[in-house]
Protein backbone atom coordinates (compact mmCIF):
# COMPACT_ATOMS: atom_id res chain seq x y z
CA UNK A 1 0.00 0.00 0.00
CA UNK A 2 2.70 2.40 -1.30
CA UNK A 3 -0.33 4.76 -2.29
CA UNK A 4 -1.78 5.43 1.06
CA UNK A 5 0.00 9.51 1.21
CA UNK A 6 -1.29 12.25 3.43
CA UNK A 7 -3.74 15.19 2.14
CA UNK A 8 -0.17 17.27 2.37
CA UNK A 9 1.88 14.92 0.19
CA UNK A 10 -1.40 14.84 -2.65
CA UNK A 11 -1.59 18.75 -2.65
CA UNK A 12 2.24 18.83 -2.56
CA UNK A 13 2.91 16.54 -5.80
CA UNK A 14 0.04 18.15 -7.54
CA UNK A 15 0.91 21.47 -6.62
CA UNK A 16 4.28 20.74 -8.47
CA UNK A 17 3.05 19.13 -11.26
CA UNK A 18 2.02 22.46 -12.06
CA UNK A 19 5.00 24.02 -11.34
CA UNK A 20 6.94 21.52 -12.81
CA UNK A 21 5.15 22.05 -16.51
CA UNK A 22 6.78 24.63 -18.73
CA UNK A 23 3.97 25.03 -21.16
CA UNK A 24 1.99 26.26 -18.72
CA UNK A 25 4.07 29.04 -16.91
CA UNK A 26 3.48 32.88 -18.15
CA UNK A 27 0.82 31.96 -20.61
CA UNK A 28 -2.47 34.68 -21.80
CA UNK A 29 -5.51 33.26 -21.78
CA UNK A 30 -8.39 35.48 -23.05
CA UNK A 31 -12.12 34.69 -21.47
CA UNK A 32 -15.57 36.85 -20.19
CA UNK A 33 -14.45 38.32 -16.81
CA UNK A 34 -17.25 37.34 -14.45
CA UNK A 35 -17.96 37.57 -10.53
CA UNK A 36 -15.53 39.91 -9.55
CA UNK A 37 -14.87 40.11 -5.90
CA UNK A 38 -12.12 42.56 -4.06
CA UNK A 39 -10.51 41.70 -0.88
CA UNK A 40 -8.09 44.15 0.32
CA UNK A 41 -5.35 45.00 -2.60
CA UNK A 42 -6.83 41.30 -3.98
CA UNK A 43 -8.94 40.82 -6.84
CA UNK A 44 -10.98 37.33 -6.90
CA UNK A 45 -12.98 36.44 -10.53
CA UNK A 46 -13.66 33.88 -13.36
CA UNK A 47 -13.28 33.83 -16.48
CA UNK A 48 -15.31 31.98 -18.95
CA UNK A 49 -16.12 31.01 -22.61
CA UNK A 50 -19.70 29.57 -23.41
CA UNK A 51 -17.76 25.48 -22.28
CA UNK A 52 -16.00 26.37 -19.02
CA UNK A 53 -14.89 28.48 -16.25
CA UNK A 54 -11.33 29.16 -14.84
CA UNK A 55 -10.97 30.74 -11.28
CA UNK A 56 -8.51 33.38 -11.40
CA UNK A 57 -6.86 35.89 -8.69
CA UNK A 58 -4.56 38.81 -9.01
CA UNK A 59 -2.60 39.92 -6.01
CA UNK A 60 -1.45 43.24 -4.69
CA UNK A 61 -3.42 44.68 -7.03
CA UNK A 62 -2.07 48.63 -7.64
CA UNK A 63 -4.49 51.67 -7.63
CA UNK A 64 -5.91 52.39 -11.12
CA UNK A 65 -4.61 49.26 -12.44
CA UNK A 66 -7.16 47.96 -15.16
CA UNK A 67 -9.50 44.54 -13.85
CA UNK A 68 -12.37 44.25 -16.35
CA UNK A 69 -16.09 45.00 -15.25
CA UNK A 70 -18.57 41.80 -15.63
CA UNK A 71 -19.21 40.52 -18.92
CA UNK A 72 -15.85 41.85 -20.71
CA UNK A 73 -13.41 39.87 -22.68
CA UNK A 74 -10.39 40.46 -20.69
CA UNK A 75 -6.84 38.77 -21.76
CA UNK A 76 -4.80 37.37 -18.39
CA UNK A 77 -1.40 36.74 -18.09
CA UNK A 78 -0.28 34.38 -15.60
CA UNK A 79 0.56 30.98 -14.22
CA UNK A 80 -1.51 27.85 -13.11
CA UNK A 81 -1.43 27.44 -9.37
CA UNK A 82 -2.60 24.77 -7.32
CA UNK A 83 -3.15 26.19 -3.77
CA UNK A 84 -1.67 23.21 -0.90
CA UNK A 85 -3.35 24.74 1.75
CA UNK A 86 -6.60 24.64 0.38
CA UNK A 87 -6.64 22.35 -1.87
CA UNK A 88 -7.89 24.46 -4.27
CA UNK A 89 -6.57 25.31 -8.69
CA UNK A 90 -6.59 28.58 -9.46
CA UNK A 91 -4.93 30.90 -12.56
CA UNK A 92 -2.39 33.38 -10.64
CA UNK A 93 -2.60 36.82 -13.09
CA UNK A 94 -0.13 39.19 -13.04
CA UNK A 95 -1.64 41.42 -15.78
CA UNK A 96 -5.05 42.01 -16.89
CA UNK A 97 -5.84 43.31 -20.15
CA UNK A 98 -9.26 44.32 -22.23
CA UNK A 99 -9.70 41.55 -25.12
CA UNK A 100 -12.21 42.69 -27.32
CA UNK A 101 -16.29 41.86 -26.69
CA UNK A 102 -16.96 39.79 -24.57
CA UNK A 103 -18.86 36.58 -26.16
CA UNK A 104 -22.16 36.83 -23.80
CA UNK A 105 -22.43 40.66 -24.51
CA UNK A 106 -21.67 39.42 -28.68
CA UNK A 107 -24.47 37.12 -28.02
CA UNK A 108 -26.44 39.78 -26.25
CA UNK A 109 -25.71 42.13 -29.43
CA UNK A 110 -26.58 39.59 -32.21
CA UNK A 111 -29.70 39.38 -30.63
CA UNK A 112 -30.54 42.72 -29.57
CA UNK A 113 -30.24 43.06 -33.74
CA UNK A 114 -32.56 40.37 -34.14
CA UNK A 115 -35.16 41.77 -32.02
CA UNK A 116 -35.00 45.34 -32.93
CA UNK A 117 -35.22 44.05 -36.69
CA UNK A 118 -38.79 42.23 -35.60
CA UNK A 119 -39.36 45.93 -34.04
CA UNK A 120 -40.02 44.43 -31.15
CA UNK A 121 -38.41 47.60 -29.70
CA UNK A 122 -40.62 50.04 -31.66
CA UNK A 123 -41.69 52.93 -29.58
CA UNK A 124 -45.36 52.15 -31.35
CA UNK A 125 -46.42 48.75 -30.04
CA UNK A 126 -45.07 49.92 -26.52
CA UNK A 127 -48.21 49.65 -24.36
CA UNK A 128 -48.62 52.71 -22.03
CA UNK A 129 -49.64 51.57 -18.38
CA UNK A 130 -53.17 52.39 -17.28
CA UNK A 131 -53.69 55.58 -15.35
CA UNK A 132 -55.58 53.81 -12.65
CA UNK A 133 -53.78 50.89 -11.53
CA UNK A 134 -55.03 48.76 -8.37
CA UNK A 135 -53.58 45.31 -8.99
CA UNK A 136 -50.47 44.57 -10.06
CA UNK A 137 -48.61 41.14 -11.19
CA UNK A 138 -44.80 40.36 -10.58
CA UNK A 139 -42.75 37.63 -11.57
CA UNK A 140 -39.64 37.04 -9.79
CA UNK A 141 -38.06 34.90 -7.05
CA UNK A 142 -40.19 34.53 -3.92
CA UNK A 143 -37.10 34.56 -1.66
CA UNK A 144 -34.68 37.26 -1.78
CA UNK A 145 -35.43 41.66 -1.23
CA UNK A 146 -36.77 41.93 -4.68
CA UNK A 147 -40.29 41.17 -3.63
CA UNK A 148 -40.10 42.59 -0.82
CA UNK A 149 -38.55 46.23 -1.88
CA UNK A 150 -42.05 45.85 -4.01
CA UNK A 151 -44.12 45.08 -1.73
CA UNK A 152 -42.79 48.15 0.69
CA UNK A 153 -42.08 50.43 -1.87
CA UNK A 154 -45.74 50.43 -3.28
CA UNK A 155 -47.43 49.68 0.18
CA UNK A 156 -45.42 53.18 1.59
CA UNK A 157 -46.79 55.01 -1.27
CA UNK A 158 -50.38 53.03 -1.95
CA UNK A 159 -51.60 51.17 1.04
CA UNK A 160 -54.50 49.90 -1.46
CA UNK A 161 -52.81 48.31 -3.86
CA UNK A 162 -52.87 44.58 -4.65
CA UNK A 163 -49.80 42.49 -5.15
CA UNK A 164 -49.51 38.97 -7.01
CA UNK A 165 -46.58 37.36 -7.33
CA UNK A 166 -45.81 34.38 -8.93
CA UNK A 167 -42.69 32.96 -7.85
CA UNK A 168 -40.28 32.56 -10.12
CA UNK A 169 -36.31 31.02 -10.86
CA UNK A 170 -34.44 33.91 -12.01
CA UNK A 171 -31.03 32.37 -12.42
CA UNK A 172 -29.77 29.13 -13.46
CA UNK A 173 -31.50 25.89 -15.35
CA UNK A 174 -35.05 26.47 -15.81
CA UNK A 175 -35.72 30.18 -14.90
CA UNK A 176 -36.41 30.94 -18.57
CA UNK A 177 -39.20 28.70 -18.43
CA UNK A 178 -40.96 29.95 -14.98
CA UNK A 179 -40.38 33.24 -16.24
CA UNK A 180 -42.43 32.68 -19.25
CA UNK A 181 -44.71 30.93 -17.37
CA UNK A 182 -45.63 34.18 -14.68
CA UNK A 183 -45.75 36.22 -17.38
CA UNK A 184 -48.46 34.19 -18.79
CA UNK A 185 -49.89 33.00 -15.74
CA UNK A 186 -50.43 36.76 -14.42
CA UNK A 187 -51.36 37.84 -17.92
CA UNK A 188 -54.31 35.40 -18.07
CA UNK A 189 -55.91 37.02 -15.06
CA UNK A 190 -58.19 39.85 -16.00
CA UNK A 191 -58.09 42.14 -12.60
CA UNK A 192 -54.18 42.57 -12.88
CA UNK A 193 -53.27 45.90 -15.01
CA UNK A 194 -49.46 45.50 -15.13
CA UNK A 195 -46.92 43.16 -14.62
CA UNK A 196 -43.58 43.51 -13.68
CA UNK A 197 -40.59 41.11 -14.52
CA UNK A 198 -38.07 41.71 -11.87
CA UNK A 199 -34.48 40.86 -10.37
CA UNK A 200 -32.34 41.91 -8.32
CA UNK A 201 -28.56 43.12 -9.10
CA UNK A 202 -26.23 40.51 -10.04
CA UNK A 203 -23.28 39.24 -12.52
CA UNK A 204 -23.94 39.19 -16.11
CA UNK A 205 -24.39 35.93 -15.94
CA UNK A 206 -27.02 36.13 -12.97
CA UNK A 207 -28.87 38.65 -14.88
CA UNK A 208 -27.88 36.38 -18.52
CA UNK A 209 -31.64 34.71 -18.61
CA UNK A 210 -33.32 38.59 -19.54
CA UNK A 211 -31.83 37.83 -22.28
CA UNK A 212 -32.89 34.79 -23.62
CA UNK A 213 -34.99 35.28 -26.81
CA UNK A 214 -37.94 32.96 -25.50
CA UNK A 215 -38.46 35.62 -22.48
CA UNK A 216 -38.27 37.91 -24.82
CA UNK A 217 -40.90 36.95 -26.87
CA UNK A 218 -42.77 36.43 -23.96
CA UNK A 219 -42.45 39.76 -22.96
CA UNK A 220 -43.55 41.36 -26.44
CA UNK A 221 -46.66 38.76 -26.86
CA UNK A 222 -48.42 39.76 -23.31
CA UNK A 223 -51.15 41.85 -23.24
CA UNK A 224 -50.96 43.64 -20.31
CA UNK A 225 -48.59 46.07 -20.06
CA UNK A 226 -44.96 44.79 -18.97
CA UNK A 227 -42.64 46.45 -16.93
CA UNK A 228 -38.62 45.38 -16.62
CA UNK A 229 -36.83 45.91 -13.50
CA UNK A 230 -33.78 43.71 -14.03
CA UNK A 231 -30.53 44.34 -11.62
CA UNK A 232 -29.13 47.95 -10.89
CA UNK A 233 -29.94 51.38 -13.07
CA UNK A 234 -26.61 50.28 -15.03
CA UNK A 235 -27.68 47.00 -16.33
CA UNK A 236 -29.44 46.69 -19.87
CA UNK A 237 -31.09 43.45 -20.73
CA UNK A 238 -32.90 42.24 -23.91
CA UNK A 239 -36.07 41.98 -21.53
CA UNK A 240 -35.64 46.05 -20.62
CA UNK A 241 -35.87 46.65 -24.55
CA UNK A 242 -38.82 44.81 -25.31
CA UNK A 243 -40.81 45.23 -21.58
CA UNK A 244 -43.07 48.30 -22.48
CA UNK A 245 -41.46 50.30 -19.72
CA UNK A 246 -38.00 49.77 -18.36
CA UNK A 247 -37.69 50.25 -14.74
CA UNK A 248 -34.12 51.10 -13.21
CA UNK A 249 -34.41 48.64 -10.46
CA UNK A 250 -37.53 47.12 -8.61
CA UNK A 251 -37.80 49.69 -6.51
CA UNK A 252 -38.53 52.15 -9.15
CA UNK A 253 -41.11 49.39 -11.06
CA UNK A 254 -43.30 49.99 -7.69
CA UNK A 255 -43.15 53.44 -7.66
CA UNK A 256 -44.63 53.55 -11.68
CA UNK A 257 -47.54 51.25 -10.66
CA UNK A 258 -48.05 53.57 -7.77
CA UNK A 259 -49.45 56.72 -7.43
CA UNK A 260 -48.73 58.49 -4.42
CA UNK A 261 -51.60 58.03 -2.36
CA UNK A 262 -50.06 60.44 0.24
CA UNK A 263 -50.38 63.50 -2.45
CA UNK A 264 -53.82 62.37 -3.44
CA UNK A 265 -54.77 62.59 0.01
CA UNK A 266 -53.56 66.15 0.01
CA UNK A 267 -55.40 66.93 -3.41
CA UNK A 268 -58.63 65.26 -1.85
CA UNK A 269 -58.48 67.32 0.92
CA UNK A 270 -57.64 70.28 -1.09
CA UNK A 271 -60.24 69.70 -3.39
CA UNK A 272 -62.67 69.43 -0.53
CA UNK A 273 -62.10 72.80 0.83
CA UNK A 274 -61.90 74.44 -2.45
CA UNK A 275 -65.42 72.75 -3.06
CA UNK A 276 -66.78 74.75 0.15
CA UNK A 277 -64.93 77.45 -0.55
CA UNK A 278 -66.48 77.28 -4.00
CA UNK A 279 -69.99 76.99 -3.01
CA UNK A 280 -69.82 79.40 -0.08
CA UNK A 281 -68.25 81.82 -2.46
CA UNK A 282 -71.30 80.82 -5.18
CA UNK A 283 -74.02 81.53 -2.89
CA UNK A 284 -72.44 84.61 -1.55
CA UNK A 285 -72.09 85.95 -4.62
CA UNK A 286 -75.94 84.79 -5.28
CA UNK A 287 -76.94 86.68 -2.10
CA UNK A 288 -75.15 89.87 -3.63
CA UNK A 289 -76.92 89.60 -6.55
CA UNK A 290 -79.90 89.47 -4.36
CA UNK A 291 -78.94 92.52 -2.54
CA UNK A 292 -77.89 94.16 -5.59
CA UNK A 293 -81.08 93.39 -7.09
CA UNK A 294 -82.94 94.50 -4.34
CA UNK A 295 -80.73 97.82 -4.56
CA UNK A 296 -81.91 98.07 -8.62
CA UNK A 297 -85.13 97.91 -7.76
CA UNK A 298 -85.06 100.20 -5.10
CA UNK A 299 -83.25 102.94 -7.46
CA UNK A 300 -85.50 102.02 -10.21
CA UNK A 301 -88.56 102.80 -8.05
CA UNK A 302 -86.89 106.09 -6.56
CA UNK A 303 -87.13 107.11 -10.62
CA UNK A 304 -90.18 105.63 -11.49
CA UNK A 305 -91.60 108.14 -8.63
CA UNK A 306 -89.69 110.68 -9.96
CA UNK A 307 -91.19 110.04 -13.64
CA UNK A 308 -94.35 109.51 -11.88
CA UNK A 309 -93.64 112.92 -10.48
CA UNK A 310 -92.79 114.51 -13.02
CA UNK A 311 -95.86 113.04 -14.88
CA UNK A 312 -97.95 114.20 -12.85
CA UNK A 313 -97.08 117.69 -12.47
CA UNK A 314 -97.51 117.60 -16.22
CA UNK A 315 -100.92 116.43 -15.78
CA UNK A 316 -101.67 118.68 -13.25
CA UNK A 317 -100.39 121.33 -15.35
CA UNK A 318 -102.45 119.89 -18.61
CA UNK A 319 -105.45 120.08 -16.42
CA UNK A 320 -105.01 123.58 -15.32
CA UNK A 321 -104.78 124.58 -18.67
CA UNK A 322 -107.91 122.48 -19.29
CA UNK A 323 -109.73 123.18 -16.88
CA UNK A 324 -108.79 127.23 -17.32
CA UNK A 325 -109.93 126.75 -20.86
CA UNK A 326 -112.84 125.05 -19.96
CA UNK A 327 -113.59 127.75 -17.67
CA UNK A 328 -112.90 130.19 -20.04
CA UNK A 329 -114.89 128.52 -22.32
CA UNK A 330 -118.02 128.24 -19.52
CA UNK A 331 -117.41 131.99 -18.59
CA UNK A 332 -118.21 132.74 -22.70
CA UNK A 333 -121.22 130.28 -22.80
CA UNK A 334 -122.74 131.76 -19.77
CA UNK A 335 -122.40 135.23 -20.97
CA UNK A 336 -123.61 134.09 -24.37
CA UNK A 337 -126.49 132.63 -22.20
CA UNK A 338 -127.17 135.46 -19.86
CA UNK A 339 -127.28 137.96 -23.34
CA UNK A 340 -129.86 135.62 -24.35
CA UNK A 341 -131.79 135.87 -21.05
CA UNK A 342 -131.28 139.47 -21.41
CA UNK A 343 -132.95 139.57 -24.53
CA UNK A 344 -136.01 137.41 -23.46
CA UNK A 345 -136.50 139.26 -20.34
CA UNK A 346 -139.92 140.80 -19.66
CA UNK A 347 -139.25 143.87 -17.32
CA UNK A 348 -137.33 144.84 -20.88
CA UNK A 349 -140.44 144.48 -23.15
CA UNK A 350 -142.42 146.17 -20.75
CA UNK A 351 -139.68 148.74 -20.98
CA UNK A 352 -140.60 149.18 -24.68
CA UNK A 353 -144.28 149.87 -23.74
CA UNK A 354 -145.52 146.45 -23.95
CA UNK A 355 -147.95 145.65 -21.23
CA UNK A 356 -148.35 141.78 -19.50
CA UNK A 357 -152.79 140.87 -19.19
CA UNK A 358 -153.46 138.80 -16.15
CA UNK A 359 -157.00 137.53 -16.11
CA UNK A 360 -158.04 135.13 -12.79
CA UNK A 361 -154.57 135.64 -11.65
CA UNK A 362 -152.74 133.98 -14.74
CA UNK A 363 -151.25 135.53 -17.65
CA UNK A 364 -154.00 136.17 -20.44
CA UNK A 365 -152.53 135.93 -23.82
CA UNK A 366 -155.97 135.22 -26.28
CA UNK A 367 -159.79 137.26 -26.13
CA UNK A 368 -161.44 134.18 -25.96
CA UNK A 369 -162.16 133.55 -22.21
CA UNK A 370 -162.77 137.27 -21.67
CA UNK A 371 -166.45 138.73 -21.36
CA UNK A 372 -167.48 142.31 -21.28
CA UNK A 373 -168.13 143.75 -18.02
CA UNK A 374 -164.43 140.97 -16.80
CA UNK A 375 -161.80 142.82 -14.99
CA UNK A 376 -158.23 142.68 -16.19
CA UNK A 377 -154.52 143.63 -14.58
CA UNK A 378 -152.56 145.41 -16.95
CA UNK A 379 -148.67 145.38 -15.88
CA UNK A 380 -146.86 148.11 -16.91
CA UNK A 381 -143.11 149.09 -16.74
CA UNK A 382 -143.55 150.81 -13.55
CA UNK A 383 -147.45 149.61 -12.09
CA UNK A 384 -150.74 147.73 -12.18
CA UNK A 385 -153.87 149.30 -14.05
CA UNK A 386 -157.39 147.89 -13.22
CA UNK A 387 -159.09 147.74 -16.16
CA UNK A 388 -162.87 146.78 -17.39
CA UNK A 389 -163.81 145.22 -20.78
CA UNK A 390 -166.10 147.50 -22.81
CA UNK A 391 -166.13 145.85 -25.66
CA UNK A 392 -164.62 142.54 -27.35
CA UNK A 393 -163.38 141.73 -30.95
CA UNK A 394 -162.15 138.17 -32.08
CA UNK A 395 -159.48 138.69 -34.82
CA UNK A 396 -160.70 136.88 -37.76
CA UNK A 397 -158.39 133.70 -38.73
CA UNK B 1 -64.83 53.87 -8.44
CA UNK B 2 -61.47 53.65 -6.86
CA UNK B 3 -59.80 56.42 -4.94
CA UNK B 4 -57.55 57.84 -7.43
CA UNK B 5 -61.48 58.12 -9.69
CA UNK B 6 -63.43 59.04 -6.73
CA UNK B 7 -60.58 62.48 -6.28
CA UNK B 8 -60.75 62.83 -10.12
CA UNK B 9 -64.46 63.21 -10.03
CA UNK B 10 -64.02 65.26 -6.88
CA UNK B 11 -61.32 67.49 -8.84
CA UNK B 12 -63.51 67.65 -11.55
CA UNK B 13 -66.72 68.96 -9.55
CA UNK B 14 -64.55 71.85 -7.98
CA UNK B 15 -63.42 72.68 -11.29
CA UNK B 16 -66.79 72.76 -12.83
CA UNK B 17 -68.35 75.01 -9.70
CA UNK B 18 -64.78 77.20 -9.76
CA UNK B 19 -65.95 78.17 -13.57
CA UNK B 20 -69.17 80.17 -12.26
CA UNK B 21 -71.32 78.32 -14.98
CA UNK B 22 -73.38 76.32 -12.86
CA UNK B 23 -76.87 76.91 -12.24
CA UNK B 24 -77.68 77.33 -8.47
CA UNK B 25 -79.64 73.46 -8.73
CA UNK B 26 -76.99 72.17 -10.58
CA UNK B 27 -74.57 73.24 -7.31
CA UNK B 28 -76.54 72.18 -5.18
CA UNK B 29 -76.18 68.75 -7.08
CA UNK B 30 -72.64 68.85 -7.26
CA UNK B 31 -71.99 70.34 -3.79
CA UNK B 32 -73.89 67.40 -2.31
CA UNK B 33 -71.97 64.27 -4.90
CA UNK B 34 -68.51 66.51 -3.84
CA UNK B 35 -69.17 65.93 -0.32
CA UNK B 36 -70.80 62.18 -0.63
CA UNK B 37 -66.75 61.46 -2.65
CA UNK B 38 -65.11 63.32 0.27
CA UNK B 39 -67.05 61.29 2.76
CA UNK B 40 -66.29 57.91 0.47
CA UNK B 41 -62.70 58.58 0.19
CA UNK B 42 -62.14 58.74 4.05
CA UNK B 43 -64.31 55.58 4.50
CA UNK B 44 -61.72 53.86 2.14
CA UNK B 45 -58.52 55.20 3.34
CA UNK B 46 -59.55 53.80 7.00
CA UNK B 47 -60.93 50.71 5.43
CA UNK B 48 -58.76 48.97 2.72
CA UNK B 49 -55.74 47.38 2.83
CA UNK B 50 -53.35 45.65 -0.22
CA UNK B 51 -53.72 42.23 -0.73
CA UNK B 52 -50.26 40.41 -1.48
CA UNK B 53 -51.36 37.18 -2.75
CA UNK B 54 -49.27 33.95 -4.37
CA UNK B 55 -49.84 31.74 -7.00
CA UNK B 56 -49.51 28.33 -6.40
CA UNK B 57 -50.71 25.22 -8.11
CA UNK B 58 -53.02 23.16 -6.44
CA UNK B 59 -54.60 20.10 -8.63
CA UNK B 60 -53.11 21.70 -11.79
CA UNK B 61 -54.60 24.80 -11.44
CA UNK B 62 -53.13 27.91 -9.90
CA UNK B 63 -54.55 29.50 -7.19
CA UNK B 64 -53.79 32.81 -5.06
CA UNK B 65 -52.58 32.24 -1.76
CA UNK B 66 -51.53 34.53 0.41
CA UNK B 67 -48.02 35.16 0.71
CA UNK B 68 -46.28 34.73 4.07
Amino acid sequence: MSNIISVSQFNTYVHNIFLAEELLQNIQLYGEISGISYSGNNVYFSIKDENAVLNCVKFGLKPNEFVGKEGEMVLVSGSPNYYIKGGRFSFNVYKIEPYGQGLLYKQFLELKAKLEALGLFDAERKKPLPEVIKRIGVVTSETGAVIQDIIDVSHRRNSMLDIVLYPAKVQGIGADSTIIEGIKALDNIPSIDVIIVARGGGSAEDLSVFNNENVAMAIAEANKPIISAVGHETDFTIADFVADVRAPTPSAAAELVTIDLNKLKINMRASSERLLRVVENLYQNQQNKVDALIKTIDTDSTSLIKQFDADYVNLINRLNSVSSLCIKNFEHNFDVLAQKLEAVNPVKILRMGYAQVGYDGKILSSVKKVNIGDMLTLNLQDGVLDCEVKNKQENKK
Amino acid sequence: MTFEELVKRLEDIVVQLESGNTKLEEVNKLFAEGAEITKKCYEMLNDSKGKVTVLREELGKLVEKPLN
